[in-house]
């Protein structure tokens, strides 16, 4: 048996609001092997990032870790010490943002910042991390970056910031690394550029990659396994070969169909799923995706199991099993 | 020959960018556009962002004013119109913003919100208001029960069906549509397309739909006009660019569109470095930085518009 890199066995993270507790990560388990890209979807509030934050436990308050294990290269991840845990951050597992912008510090140059982390986790000092931090530049296809290395964020473009935001995730070569919605702020243009950097990147280092999206597109180019989200549960999960091949939850057909296709011609009505994403606060009982699906029954009052339809491809949904 | 709603003749928008002391350059953000939308038709207005597609939408309903060019609506000179005279036409013309929550005003209720331009043009009685509230709101696909509440009381979705009935209220026969889908989740878009394409047929509008999504607007719009910094590249029947994609921009845009299919690979185009500043224009044709088949007259000359056939120009050396 391979072990697994990564292994999240039943992870809630809850957030304790004034109006209630928003469960925004609800028992979910999720493993991914080395050199693996797994592609995590859903849409807005379906606890995507959230799950990114959980595996870092960088979860903002009011929201708490309330259960779970999460295994990385077989240690624990949140029974580590706040020290531990900033050794792994960054170093083994790093995450790029979905928006540079936000993400960088606005008043050192990019150089500074790809050193400060060198600088933090190996006992290389402030001169060659700066020289590093060129090759870093260079490598992720920034052209002459012995000048962007002492520039600020606001000089560079989207794309350049984003470019820069793979440089310091890939600094210190971890074996892990999320990326939440990466090119969501970008244009499509600069998207398939920042996509075949990280793809390179991701083959030659042979990390894994937790690719967070909301675009099923990207998830079929660039992902090796797909996980699909809906409010805080994964519902359907396989190869994405066979997932776009087979899809099984309705949800997963309906977002499928839901989005406009390029081989087919234009004058068609798009397939919609009715309604929209119910609130944390007023989620149904049963299975959550109830209020939307087409093919429900009695028993869906009651919440179906993750079960394995057919080997490797998991479905949460009483219909289908 | 076609009955056209909206003629656009040779505009152009520049904005001052102070640049230190007392030092201003333009930024040429619509820099010599011909554009027209026909009686029924829908245009899409596609582009990367900055490339001026929202100033367009936005001078196509005088909502700026242009540095200079001209903007007929149903044969009407906007420019040449009073204060008066363009308050009467603006019935006719309204538009649907992207974000449906930056949009609608949070102090006002619903009913507010669709009936205020009824209450603006004197269109109905007040007695009528509540009755053609509702109906604005079922032609949308909400009911009666939305007409008191707030717009923080509904989803994304929801609050774009609102800005889609407050455009519908003073009866307009021309719509801009500025990236209207989005901000949405795509289960959810879906929905707004299909609602925009029935109010498009039983109401006999016209839209000029702008979107970064080539896909989106292949599904919406009869005609497809491609924008690069300021400038229409191409222009042509939304079937035909999708099968003869015939600028080179235009043919990345599409190729780089990630397919959800699996067993498809698709060789993207990577275009060279960043899309350059609207102040810093490059010479000859404005693509020609980033283009893959640029050669020698790219740099030095504007190419002309070439005409393809079947309602197709380019703006390329390439098919001149």
């Amino acid at each position: 048996m391979t072990l697994d890199l990564l292994d999240i066995q039943g992870l809630s993270t809850h957030f304790f609001t004034r109006s209630g507790v928003i469960k925004a990560v609800d028992n979910l388990s999720l493993s991914l092997q080395k050199g693996r890209v797994l592609g995590l979807v859903g849409e807005s509030g379906c606890g995507k990032t959230v799950t990114a934050l959980s595996i870092l436990n960088l979860v903002p308050a009011p929201g708490r870790i309330i259960s779970g294990r999460i295994f990385f290269e077989g240690r624990e991840l949140l029974t580590l010490s706040p020290e531990e845990m900033r050794s792994i951050r960054g170093a083994q597992i790093s995450m790029i943002f979905q928006e540079p912008m936000t993400a960088l510090n606005p008043v050192f140059t990019v150089g500074n910042q790809i050193a400060e982390i060198l600088t933090t986790h190996s006992s290389i000092v402030k001169k060659e991390a700066m020289v590093s931090a060129v090759e870093l530049l260079r490598s992720v296809g920034i052209p002459s970056p012995e000048k962007r290395v002492h520039e600020y964020p606001h000089q560079l473009s989207g794309g350049m910031r984003q470019r820069v935001m793979i440089a310091m995730a890939i600094s210190c070569k971890p074996s892990l690394i999320l990326a939440d919605e990466p090119t969501t702020a970008l244009d499509v243009t600069i998207q398939a550029h920042i996509l075949e950097l990280l793809s390179r990147i991701q083959e030659e280092m042979g990390m894994a990659v937790i690719l967070v999206t909301h675009d099923l597109g990207l998830i079929a180019e660039r992902a090796h396994d797909v996980a699909v989200m809906y409010a805080g549960r994964i519902v359907e999960q396989a190869e994405t070969r066979e997932l776009f091949a087979n899809p099984r939850h309705p949800y997963t057909r309906g977002l499928m169909a839901s989005i406009p296709k390029p081989g087919e011609s234009g004058k068609k009505r798009l397939r919609t799923i009715a309604g929209s994403v119910p609130h944390f606060q007023d989620l149904p009982e049963g299975c959550k995706f109830i209020t939307r699906c087409d093919i429900k029954t009695a028993q869906c009052e009651k919440e179906p199991d993750f079960i394995e339809v057919t080997p490797g491809h998991m479905v949460r949904c009483f219909e289908i099993q | 020959m076609l009955d056209n709603l909206l003629v656009i003749e040779d505009i152009y928008k520049f904005f001052p960018v102070k640049v230190g002391f007392g030092k201003t350059i333009e930024a040429k953000a619509v820099d010599g556009v011909n554009l027209t939308v026909a009686r029924g038709e829908a245009v899409g207005l596609v582009g990367e962002s900055g490339c001026g597609k929202s100033t367009l939408g936005r001078l196509a309903l005088k909502l700026l004013d242009p540095t200079s060019g001209k903007v007929y609506f149903e044969g009407r000179d906007l420019n040449a119109l009073d204060k008066q005279e363009l308050r009467t036409l603006r019935k006719k013309m309204q538009i649907i913003f992207q974000d449906p929550f930056a949009s609608l005003n949070p102090r006002m209720r619903v009913q507010e919100i669709i009936t205020e331009p009824l209450i603006i043009h004197a269109l109905v009685e007040k007695n009528e208001l509540e009755a053609r509230g509702i109906a604005l709101l079922e032609k949308v696909g909400l009911t009666a029960q939305a007409l008191h509440r707030y717009p923080h009381e509904f989803s994304g979705g929801q609050r774009q069906r609102i800005g889609i009935a407050r455009a519908l209220a003073s009866g307009p026969s021309f719509i801009v549509a500025d990236e209207p889908v989005s901000a949405l989740d795509v289960s959810v878009q879906a929905q707004i397309i299909n609602l925009l394409d029935d109010l498009r047929n039983d109401l006999h509008l016209s839209f000029l739909f702008i979107a970064h999504d080539l896909n989106v607007v292949r599904h919406f719009s009869d005609r497809v006009v491609v924008m690069y910094l300021g400038k229409i590249m191409e222009i042509a029947p939304a079937e035909e660019i999708y099968l003869n994609p015939s600028h080179p921009y235009t043919e990345a845009l599409l190729a780089d569109i990630p397919v959800a299919d699996p067993t498809i690979h698709k060789k993207h185009i990577l275009l060279k470095g960043d899309i350059p500043s609207p102040t810093q224009i490059p010479s000859g044709c404005r693509f020609h930085t980033r283009c893959i088949y640029s050669f020698d007259p790219c740099d030095k000359i504007v190419p002309r518009t070439t005409d393809l056939g079947n309602g197709h120009f380019v703006d390329c050396h390439l098919r001149a």
